[in-house]
This record gives C-alpha cells, structure tokens and sequence, in this order.
C-alpha cells in the first residue's frame, strides 16, 4: 500500500471510520498473522491473537503517529501481545500443574501441519516452536520485524542486556536443534 | 577481544553479525576471523540459521478476519444492555427517593417554611404540592403501617421498626442499593483493556 494512501486511510479511522479500518485490517492481517503464527504455533491462537492485535490497535489508534509506517508498528504490537499471552499461559499452566501437584510440561505446539510450505520449512517452524517464548520473539522482532537491541527492550518491556541474551540463546538453541535433525 | 591464540567468543560473534560491535572490536575480530577456521566456521553457523531464518515464508490466512474486528469494535462502541439497565434503575431508584422525601419533608413542616419565601408560586405550588403530598402520604402512611406491623413482629423494639422511616436513612439505603446495582450490573460487563505494551506509537 502507497504510504500516502495508508496515510489518508489512517486518517480516516481516526475520524471513526470503520470502513476505512477493514480496508487496512485486509491490507496487513496476512503479516500480522504470520507474526502470531511464528510466535504462538498454533493455527487458532494465531487467529484469536491477530484479531485482538487489530482491536488494540484501533483502541490505540487517536494515539499512532501518522509520520511511522503502519505495518511494522501494527507487527511489533502483535508480537507483543503474543508474548504476553505466552508467558500468561505459562504461569497458569504452571499454577495449575502445582496445584495438580505434577511438574510443569511443555505443551506441544505445531500440532497442525502447515500443508502449504516445504518440508525444510516446516521442520524449521516446528524447531522455533521448541525454543522458549522469549527466545521465539527475540528472533521475531530481531529477523523478522528489524528492530535493534534497544526497541526489542522497549518491545519486550525488558532490559536490553537480557533480551540480547534472549536472542543470542534463542539462535544458539535453534543452531543446535537444527544440527540434531540433520545428525539423525 | 580474545588474542590470536584464544577463540572469539559466540556472544561477540553474534554481536559482530547484528553489526553491534566497536570499530575497533570489530577490526580485531576480522584479523582473527582470517586466522582462525574455528572461529570462522562458528560464524558460517550462526550465519546460516539467520539467513534460514529470515527466508522463512509467510503462511497464508485462510480466511478474512476484518469484518469479525469491525463487528466486535461496533459491540464496544454500542451502549450496552447492563448501562441501560443501571441507567433505568437508577432513574426508579432516584423517583423513588423523590416520592419517599416530598411526604417526610411536608410533615417535617419545612415544606410550607420554603414556599413561604416564593410568595408569588406559594399559592399555585403550595397547592399543588398539597394535592401531591396527600396523595402520597396516604399511600406513605398505608406503607408505613404495612411495614411496621410486619417489623413489630419481627423486632423486638418498636423504636428500631420505626427508626427506618428517618428520610436520611432512607436516602442512604437508597444509595447502598444502587452502588450495590450499579456493581452487580457493571461488574458482569468486561471493560475493554487497556494496551499496556511498552510501544512507542
């Protein structure tokens, strides 16, 4: 979408304009579910999460800076909210794991096989999947959204030498988890 | 920097591929990269799971997700039923309190005590707020005698049975209950979220 455009649409959601925000929705939903997707590795969450994103967004919209591009923002505030949704998930898988009095597991995620990309792909998502959820957005907002060190912090809501750690494992891990399916 | 003779570290290599490291920490660690096939083949590694990583496609959505987001944004924009439920309650509620108060003002005798100030309405309201307040104190008076022959035999004290009847009382209760409604029917409707993401927008 020319940005002048995307421009003139933005404008018109902040007038209220909700057909002029189903417009933009049509125009970004495919890379903001590819982020949920890669974050979240799950078909329905990923759909359940790009909504929310969108609905955030339009809460948000009085406040969007008009001079940034729309799509990189509207990305970094799904992973954002991807994350946070993983790591809720995490506490009450934990919480109800102790009060089950069974160790925490990690839940498979992946499960649907994704039919329309390669094999190699494939393996490569369902390797991601396995890594832990802050080293999955490490690399998301890193290789996939371009931020630098200091906006994942600011992303992350986390301090910038833990999120270097974070996607400095995250590639570690994913090197090695690699390198075991092709020892196989 | 590690000498020619140390290994560079995996954090610094990673550093150097994000383009994060010093000029000069990144000379050295080119000078070593030349030297050392150990290094270099540390870095080849890290290389290729970015360069797999970034060359991930995007998978396809299967279906349109924007009429269901402008839908639930309309739902949220639209006055819900528990608003409008409180508001019309409230509006009883506030007509009642009204009703209870112009009966307990008149026999209080502050009534006439006002309208003597307005002595040009003080005819044609005091008339008219006579008629009104008859009409309620003998509805009032019948409730009254309702209530208090159904406490008497409920409470021991006749005084606590006609305590209740204190028009200060009565607003106040009248305001419990609708703190009470207003919490019963507000508290079932999920109010939207804030965004609390740490964005710049």
């Amino acid at each position: 979408m020319a940005a002048a455009r995307e421009r003139a649409l933005i404008e018109q959601v902040q007038a209220g304009d909700l057909d002029a925000y189903g417009e933009v929705i049509r125009e970004y939903q495919t890379s903001v579910y590819s982020v949920c997707l890669r974050i979240l590795g799950n078909v329905q969450e990923a759909e359940d999460l790009t909504q929310e994103a969108f609905l955030r967004a339009y809460r948000n919209i009085s406040h969007y800076d008009l001079a940034r591009p729309f799509g990189p923002w509207m990305r970094v505030l799904a992973a954002n909210l991807c994350y946070n949704h993983l790591k809720k998930a995490r506490l009450d898988r934990v919480q109800l794991d102790d009060e089950r009095g069974v160790p925490d597991q990690d839940h498979q995620r992946g499960p649907e096989i994704l039919l329309e990309v390669s094999q190699e792909h494939q393996e490569l998502y369902q390797k991601i999947w396995q890594l832990p959820e802050n080293q999955r957005v490490a690399l998301e907002l890193r290789h996939f959204q371009g931020l630098s060190y200091q906006e994942m912090s600011e992303a992350m809501g986390t301090p910038l030498n833990t999120v270097r750690s974070h996607l400095y494992r995250g590639r570690r891990n994913l090197a090695e988890l690699l390198e075991e399916k092709e020892d196989e | 920097m590690n000498d020619q003779n140390q290994h560079i570290q995996e954090d610094q290599l990673q550093a150097y591929l994000d383009g994060a490291l010093e000029s000069t920490s990144m000379d050295d660690l080119q000078a070593h990269l030349e030297s050392c096939s150990t290094c270099q083949a540390q870095l080849d590694r890290l290389e290729a799971v970015m360069t797999r990583l970034e060359a991930m496609p995007e998978i396809d959505l299967q279906r349109d997700l924007s009429q269901l987001v402008i839908e639930q944004i309309k739902k949220e924009n639209a006055i819900s039923p528990a608003i409008t439920w409180t508001l019309v309650v409230e509006a009883i509620a506030a007509g009642a309190v009204i009703g209870a108060l112009i009966p307990a003002l008149q026999a209080a005798g502050w009534l006439p005590r006002i309208l003597e100030i307005k002595l040009s309405l003080q005819a044609g309201l005091n008339n008219f707020l006579a008629q009104l307040s008859s009409t309620w104190l003998v509805w009032w008076a019948g409730l009254k005698l309702q209530i208090s022959h159904t406490l008497a035999s409920l409470l021991p004290m006749k005084s606590l049975s006609m305590g209740i009847f204190s028009p200060w009382i009565l607003v106040g209760m009248t305001g419990v209950l609708i703190i009470a409604i207003n919490a019963l029917l507000l508290g079932r409707r999920r109010l939207p979220e804030h965004n609390h993401h740490q964005l710049q927008t």
